[in-house]
C-alpha cells in the first residue's frame, strides 16, 4: 500500500511538473463547452485547484461568470439554456446555370455571356474538355490561353454547355449575365430601314438631277452609305452575339476571390496552409 | 523488495515517463516507404513531418487553444480558403475517425504546380482543446502510388491519449507511450 501510495504521489507531482494548461479534463461536458466564452487563461491542475478544500477551486477567478453559475445544477445552467439555432447552409457559389431561363423573355434580344472561375488542377486537359464541349454542341473555339479558354456557343445550346463544362471541374465562382439588347436592335433596324429608303431617294435624285446638284447629291449619298454599312455591321454583329453565347472559362482563384471573399478569417495558420508549406522540406540535427 | 528501492524506481520510471510526456500531443506511426524528419518544430510549422524519395509528404499540425467552433466551421473555413482563395478544387469531403476514435474530417483538393497535377489532402480533429490539422501532399501519380501507406497513417494518427497512468498525464500527451 506505501508504495501504491508513493506512486501515485509521484504521478502527480510529474503531472505539474509538465508545466503548461493541460490539466483540465480532457473532455469537458457539453453544456460546459456551451457556456465557455470570453477570454481563455490558463487554468492551473486540480492538485491545486481548491487548496483551501472550501469545494470551490481557487482558480474560479480564472472561469467566466456562465460557467461558475453552471458548476451547480440550479435554473440558468445549460441544462435549461436553450439551443442555439442552426447555421444556415453552407455557403459558396452554388447558382445554377438555369438562371439564364428566367432572363430570358418572349422577343427579347438577350446577348448571353458566363464567365466561370474554376480550381487550378489539371489545367491543360480541363482546356481541352471546353473545347470539345464548344464543339459538340456546334460552337466553337474564341481564344484559348494557357490558363484560360473562350468559346462561343449556339444559345439554345448555352445552359447545357454551362452544365457540361462544370461538371469537368470544381467552379469556384460563375458570373452570368444576359445583356438586354432589343432597344439598340430594333432603334437600328428602323435607322437602317429608314436610311436605304434614303439611299434610294437620292439615287432617284441622282439620275434626274443637273451637274451641280449631282455633285452635293453623291457627297450625301456616300455619307448615307457609309451610315448604312456602319448599321449592317452593328447588327451582324448583334446577331452574332445573340446567335452565340460567349463562356469564359478562368483557371485562377485569384482574381474571383477579391470579388467572393473580400472579408479573411483572423487564423494566421490558415493562409500557410496548402502544399508550398507541405512540401518545403528542411530538418535540423 | 526494499520499500526504498521501489520508490527509486518509481521515481525514476516516472521522471522517464514525464521527460516522453512533454513532446508531441499525438501519436503517429511512420509507414514503410516515408522516412520522418528531425526537428521539425524547430523549423516549420509542423510537429510531424515524414516523407518519401518521390517528396510524398505526411506533415501534422498542432494549433494550440483552439477549442472554438465545430467540425463544421473548420470545414467550411478551411474550404474557403483552399477553394476559394487559393483555387485548389475540392475533389470530395468524407467523415474520418482518428486511431482513438476521434471524429474528423478529411478534405481532398487537387492543385497544378507548374502544370503538374498535386494532390492535396488535410483531415482535421478537434481534441485536447486542440485543433489537429493532418496534411499530405504530392504529385497525383506518387500520391495514387502511395494510397495505402497514407491511407495507413492516417489511420494510425491518435490525437487522444490512452488513459494509461491516469487522465491527468493523458490529456497532457501520448507520444512514444
Amino acid at each position: 500500500m506505501r508504495v501504491l501510495a508513493l506512486c501515485l504521489m509521484g504521478s502527480v507531482g510529474f503531472s505539474a511538473a509538465c508545466g503548461g494548461g493541460a490539466y483540465e479534463k480532457s473532455a469537458a461536458s457539453p453544456s460546459q463547452m456551451a457556456v465557455r466564452e470570453g477570454p481563455r487563461r490558463e487554468m492551473r491542475a486540480p492538485a491545486e485547484a481548491d487548496r483551501d478544500s472550501d469545494g470551490i477551486p481557487d482558480n474560479a477567478d480564472v472561469l467566466p461568470m456562465g460557467q461558475l453559475a453552471c458548476l451547480g445544477s440550479g435554473p440558468g445552467c445549460s441544462g435549461d439554456t436553450p439551443a442555439p439555432p442552426a447555421p444556415p447552409p453552407g455557403g459558396g457559389s452554388s447558382s445554377t446555370p438555369q438562371a439564364t431561363q428566367a432572363t430570358q423573355r418572349e422577343g427579347a434580344y438577350l446577348i448571353y455571356t458566363a464567365v466561370l472561375t474554376m480550381a487550378v488542377y489539371q489545367v491543360e486537359g480541363a482546356l481541352g474538355q471546353v473545347e470539345q464541349i464548344g464543339r459538340d454542341v456546334g460552337g466553337y473555339l474564341s481564344v484559348r490561353q494557357d490558363r484560360s479558354i473562350t468559346i462561343r456557343v449556339p444559345r439554345a445550346k448555352f445552359d447545357e454547355a454551362l452544365k457540361k463544362i462544370e461538371a469537368t471541374g470544381d467552379v469556384i465562382h460563375r458570373d452570368i449575365q444576359a445583356q438586354d439588347v432589343t432597344d439598340e436592335f430594333l432603334d437600328t433596324e428602323v435607322r437602317l430601314k429608314n436610311a436605304r429608303a434614303m439611299r434610294d431617294r437620292l439615287q432617284d435624285l441622282l439620275q434626274k438631277a443637273a451637274v451641280k446638284e449631282a455633285l452635293e447629291i453623291e457627297k450625301e449619298l456616300g455619307r448615307i452609305t457609309q451610315e448604312i454599312e456602319r448599321m449592317e455591321g452593328r447588327i451582324k454583329v448583334l446577331k452574332d452575339k445573340i446567335a452565340f453565347s460567349t463562356v469564359t472559362v478562368n483557371f485562377d482563384a485569384r482574381a474571383a476571390s477579391l470579388k467572393t471573399m473580400p472579408i479573411r478569417l483572423p487564423f494566421a495558420w490558415l493562409p500557410a496552409l496548402g502544399l508550398p508549406s507541405l512540401l518545403r522540406l528542411n530538418e535540423t540535427k | 523488495m526494499n520499500p526504498i528501492k521501489c520508490m527509486l524506481v518509481a521515481v525514476l520510471a516516472l521522471a522517464s515517463l514525464g521527460t516522453t510526456a512533454c513532446g508531441r500531443p499525438f501519436k503517429v506511426e511512420t509507414a514503410p516507404g516515408f522516412v520522418e524528419l528531425e526537428n521539425q518544430a524547430d523549423t516549420s510549422d509542423y510537429r510531424y513531418r515524414a516523407t518519401t524519395p518521390e517528396g510524398v509528404t505526411f506533415g501534422v499540425r498542432v494549433i494550440e487553444d483552439e477549442e472554438r467552433g465545430d467540425l463544421k466551421f473548420w470545414q467550411q473555413a478551411l474550404t474557403l480558403q483552399l477553394r476559394d482563395v487559393t483555387g485548389y478544387a475540392l475533389l470530395d469531403v468524407t467523415d474520418v475517425k482518428a486511431g482513438d476514435g476521434t471524429p474528423g474530417k478529411l478534405l481532398r483538393f487537387g492543385h497544378d504546380e507548374d502544370a503538374k497535377p498535386y494532390l492535396y489532402q488535410v483531415a482535421f480533429y478537434q481534441a485536447q482543446k486542440r485543433l489537429f490539422l493532418v496534411e499530405i501532399g504530392g504529385t497525383k501519380d506518387q500520391m495514387d502510388k502511395q494510397r495505402p501507406q497514407v491511407e495507413w497513417m492516417l489511420k494510425n494518427v491518435k490525437v487522444k491519449c490512452d488513459a494509461l497512468v491516469s487522465p491527468v498525464f493523458a490529456s497532457r500527451t501520448c507520444n512514444r507511450w
